[in-house]
């Protein structure tokens, strides 16, 4: 099956990384993109192992705020989300990825939603749950988890694929 | 009169439960601009966050997604939360070029028994006010208040982002939300911090260099004496809006950018309540700009 292998990104569009520091200038979380490109290209330049150690094992890859202000502004058009998005897919082979994401994961599978019941505050000071909040104005209640069971063994088989 | 126009809406899961006043303005304004909105109610997360951990997971969700939301045969699919936004017409972007892809997700789904038949078009709901209801329409609203209110559009890093993938505005230079906004009566006007980030992404995994994303473009909005920001998306408006006392005081600042959704201030030309549009809901400092928006 083709979704059980995404398309990795291409060394090709790698190689075209020429250093000029324009992904640093515009990163408002000041990474240093341009390392996480030599990370990647080490899977093939085993000279470069240091850098993709260091990269995979520190929390830099976990401060991008997906802003993607660095793929916009890349001459060479490095597809700078796509090379950090398979660092972070290495970092959690080894147990490194924030728990936050296996919590959504959780939540989808039992109700089709990634957040449960939040709380609303209004600006008086009122406070109200979503189920109360979205009566009160009249919106539909949230999805009843019907019929989950099918979606939620779909979901497991392609959490271990990736 | 033009044919209405039926959209599917898909609010998503942070809309849903949190930004609640994101759907609620939506509705109610579409009820005044001849679009047909429809709420499907069997919907699942779009698997934005956690995209990169799991790409086959998440082109699985969306692509489920299309299928549910296409089952009524709308034209067009409008997503209210930016996240959502990128995920379906990167998906669908994918999925047009790429049709063993298209075949394996359609498999996918198959076996559920939901069937993806076309590809339908993805809308945003600057592009829906923009392109479909028409600026034309939007200037004809009864008009209330002062025009000299100054407004900053904020459209949010993946309403626009990455320019590869097709969207509704330039990437770089993007103006139909100060057309919008002019069309409504107010001036809008160019600032540095436009397309900055609202750092909610990073509220699961950096919260302290979220607030700091926050606090830059709260602060930065500030100093060119706006009277009012407007943003759509339900993430940046959590940040900009709900969280925004929190962040300035973090930083030594107090709260000062009066935050609306754009929806709400249309509902509010369009001379809806306060309450039609949920406003008691906002926590920034909207009772600055209320006199001069709303005559009382
Ligand atoms: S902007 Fe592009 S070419 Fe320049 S350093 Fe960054 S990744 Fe390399
Ligand atoms: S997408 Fe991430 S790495 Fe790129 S500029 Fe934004 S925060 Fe920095």
């Amino acid at each position: 099956m083709v979704l059980e292998k995404l398309v990795e990104v291409s060394l090709e569009t790698l190689r075209a990384c020429y250093t000029c520091f324009k992904c640093i200038g515009v990163c408002p979380a000041g990474l240093r993109p341009n390392l996480f490109v030599k990370a990647y290209l080490s899977t093939v330049f085993r000279e470069l192992r240091d850098v993709y150690e260091e990269i995979v094992t520190n929390s830099s890859l976990w401060s991008c705020a997906k802003c993607l202000k660095c793929v916009e502004v890349c001459p060479q058009k490095v597809p700078l989300n796509d090379v950090i998005e398979y660092l972070q897919r290495e970092a959690a082979k080894r147990g490194l990825a924030p728990r936050a994401y296996q919590d959504m994961v959780e939540n989808i599978m039992g109700t089709f939603l990634a957040f449960g019941s939040q709380t609303i505050v209004s600006r008086d000071g009122d406070f109200y749950t979503t189920g109360e909040a979205r009566e009160l104005l009249g919106l539909t209640p949230l999805p009843e988890p019907n019929k989950i069971e099918k979606f939620r063994e779909r979901l497991k088989g392609l959490r271990s694929i990736g | 009169m033009a044919r209405m126009v039926k959209l599917a809406v898909f609010t998503g899961c942070f809309a849903l439960s949190k930004q609640i006043a994101v759907e609620l303005s939506t509705l109610r304004v579409l009820q005044h601009l001849n679009v047909e909105p429809i709420v499907p109610r069997s919907v699942n997360c779009c698997g934005f966050a956690f995209r990169g951990l799991y790409p086959s997971m998440s082109l699985y969700l969306t692509g489920r997604l299309l299928a549910s939301l296409t089952a009524s045969d709308p034209d067009g699919i409008l997503t209210l939360c930016n996240g959502c936004y990128l995920m379906l017409r990167e998906a669908v972007h994918r999925l047009r070029e790429d049709r063993r892809l298209l075949e394996s997700v359609r498999s996918y789904l198959r076996d559920e028994g939901l069937e993806l038949r076309g590809i339908p078009r993805i809308v945003h709901p600057v592009e829906l006010l923009h392109d479909i209801v028409g600026t034309e329409v939007l200037k004809g609203i009864k008009r209330t208040g002062d025009n000299n209110v100054l407004v900053a559009t904020h459209y949010g890093c993946h309403a626009l982002r990455p320019s590869t993938v097709p969207s509704f505005d330039n990437s770089v230079n993007p103006s139909k939300m100060e057309r919008i906004v002019e069309a409504l009566g107010f001036r809008a006007r160019d600032y540095p911090e436009r397309l900055d980030c609202c750092g909610a992404v990073l509220l699961a995994t950096n919260p302290s260099l979220a607030m700091k994303l926050a606090y830059s473009k709260i602060s930065g909005t500030a100093r060119w004496g706006f009277h009012l920001l407007v943003t759509t998306c339900p993430y940046c408006f959590e940040m900009l809006d709900a969280r925004q006392e929190a962040v300035m005081q973090t930083f030594g600042d107090e709260p000062r950018l009066p935050v609306m959704l754009l929806t709400q201030l249309i509902g509010l030309q369009l001379g809806l309540s306060e309450g039609d549009v949920a406003l008691n809901l906002n926590l920034s400092p909207v009772d600055k700009v209320l006199p001069q928006i709303v005559r009382r």
